[in-house]
């Protein structure tokens, strides 16, 4: 099963997610954003963040933690490769994720990602399987 | 926008430039050797930060003088020696909105803002020297100073990080004060409050503190353009004499006075992808342009123009002082990498005669003249509307993108 694609949008750039569990398809929707903004598999998971994250529903709590790990490697130059969603509920999110410090000898920034947003926001699930839609704005 | 013009370049070197919510241009007579034009691209490129986690190391911001750049814009640049308190006249508000707040700018956006403060960023921002290459009005070119083959410098940029932060902490509030106010909402991005509510007048004075980190962050890039000049030209500012044309935002919400249904009434305009485009004689039209009315810079391409209009009463009476604020695009930015596959756009650019110096490849390949609409086509539509009035059009020679 394929984690993400990218969809068409005018300015930005649109993506389709998808997971066997809501716990995946939250690791997989890590994956896109960091696959989006450089070259994942030149990524190694030398260090480790944790995130404890809350919010009023779950499509604001995928925003959120997209947001975060974006936030993150913008002020403290930090590219994930793993992501492990301990717990969801509606309301919070607790995960960990591993990756590196930006190394320009090493990785390559494919996409400057300005900021997650709430357009077109979407989580479904249809027998089983997850599916999210995110648009970044670029 | 921004844009600046420099006006007695020794012999064939004449500048302008300009900048809005994030860019500036400046130009120089059309004889700049190509010699010249490639080490003016480079030194542009290694003066003014472009593409991701790019910083100068000769600039660094405490909280304390961040806070000061939110509150004060552009003249906390020109305060601190970026610029002149001459460009101050020609920038929208003076280059500070009034009743910013940066208390209310979380400690995220501090920390986003703090390193980014005179960079460029990625995806549509740039540098672009370019050319007058046709001026249809020439009156009011000659009032600014404009004629045929002049070399300009547009910058777009605006206020990085620290904006988005703004956007984003905003958002998280509007959506519990929509459902405080029971607005319904189509899309969650269109979060809301009523203007005149707390949430509202504090999104207000948050943007402000936006705004004015983006006239300041146009201010500073401004300055190291006209460094980069002198440098590259080995000439001095006095011979140089790059003035600021104007710089104009084209991603803002204001508080303006307009007649709605014959009365005169304050009403909140919020430009997003448009300028503003005040006619001759309004009271936010600095002095000596008076006459001509507000400069509006209309970015196209990379590899196509650039366009300088002024702005209408039309404009005033139909799109409440508006025009248009670019090219738009016409591709996705997957459908351009599709386009751009087995091509080189450097190579294709250099073929006609403009130089490109990219921090990225992907955003040279997004970003190439093919994916954006004809931007001729578009000014002519607004110019025919009424609401702007062409004045002249400019040529790429040299662009740095982040």
């Amino acid at each position: 099963m394929k984690k993400y694609e990218q969809t068409d949008h005018t300015a930005d750039i649109g993506l389709k997610i998808f997971g066997n569990s809501l716990l995946d398809l939250f690791a997989n929707a890590g994956y896109a954003l960091c696959d989006t903004l450089t070259d994942i598999s030149k990524v190694s998971p030398c260090t480790k963040q944790t995130f404890c994250l809350q919010r009023d529903s779950t499509e604001e709590l995928l925003v959120e933690w997209m947001g975060d790990l974006l936030y993150i490697f913008e002020t403290e130059g930090l590219l994930f490769n793993r992501f492990n969603i301990k717990s969801i509920n509606k309301n919070s999110l607790s995960a960990e994720a591993e990756g590196e410090f930006f190394n320009s000898a090493i990785h390559t920034i494919k996409n400057g990602v300005k900021a997650v947003t709430y357009h077109k926001l979407k989580i479904e699930e249809k027998n089983g399987l997850w599916q999210a839609e995110v648009v970044l704005d670029i | 926008m921004t844009w600046m013009k420099a006006s007695s370049l020794p012999e064939e070197l004449d500048t302008i430039s300009t900048a809005g919510s994030g860019s500036l241009k400046q130009a120089f007579k059309r004889k700049i050797s190509q010699k010249h034009l490639k080490a003016l691209v480079s030194g542009l490129f290694f003066n003014i930060p472009s593409g991701i986690g790019s910083k100068r190391k000769d600039l660094k911001l405490s909280n304390k003088e961040l806070e000061k750049v939110l509150e004060h814009g552009a003249s906390w640049a020109v305060k601190n020696g970026f610029g002149s308190q001459n460009d101050i006249l020609h920038i929208e508000d003076n280059g500070k909105i009034e009743k910013a707040d940066p208390s209310l700018v979380s400690e995220k956006a501090y920390k986003r803002g703090q390193p980014q403060l005179g960079t460029l960023g990625s995806g549509n921002h740039f540098v672009e020297i370019a050319y007058i290459d046709e001026i249809y009005d020439e009156n009011t070119a000659a009032q600014l100073g404009l004629k045929q083959g002049q070399i300009t410098v547009s910058v777009h940029t605006g206020s990085r990080g620290l904006g988005y932060q703004v956007c984003d902490d905003s958002i998280k509030k509007m959506l519990k004060a929509a459902q405080k106010y029971n607005i319904s909402l189509p899309d969650r991005q269109l979060c809301c409050a009523p203007i005149n509510s707390k949430e509202g007048q504090n999104y207000l004075a948050a943007m402000a503190c936006a705004a004015n980190y983006a006239f300041a962050n146009r201010q500073i890039i401004g300055h190291w353009v006209r460094e980069t000049f002198e440098q590259v030209l080995a000439a001095n500012p006095r011979d140089l004499k790059m003035e600021l044309i104007y710089d104009v935002c084209h991603n803002i919400a204001k508080i303006e006075e307009h007649t709605v249904e014959g009365k005169k009434r304050k009403v909140c305009v919020h430009r997003k992808g448009a300028t503003r485009a005040f006619p001759p004689d309004h009271s936010q039209v600095p002095d000596d342009y008076k006459k001509i009315g507000q400069p509006i810079l209309i970015p196209g391409d990379m590899g196509r123009y650039s366009h300088l209009l002024t702005g209408t009463e039309k404009a005033m009476d139909e799109t409440f002082g508006s025009t248009c604020h670019g090219a738009g695009r016409l591709m996705s930015r997957k459908q351009a990498k599709k386009a751009a596959k087995g091509r080189a756009i450097y190579r294709e650019l250099e073929d006609k005669g403009i130089i490109v110096k990219a921090a990225g490849r992907t955003t040279l390949v997004e970003e190439m003249p093919d994916a954006y609409k004809d931007v001729n086509m578009v000014v002519d539509v607004v110019a025919k509307a009424g609401i702007a009035k062409k004045v002249a059009r400019m040529k790429p020679l040299g662009v740095i993108k982040g």
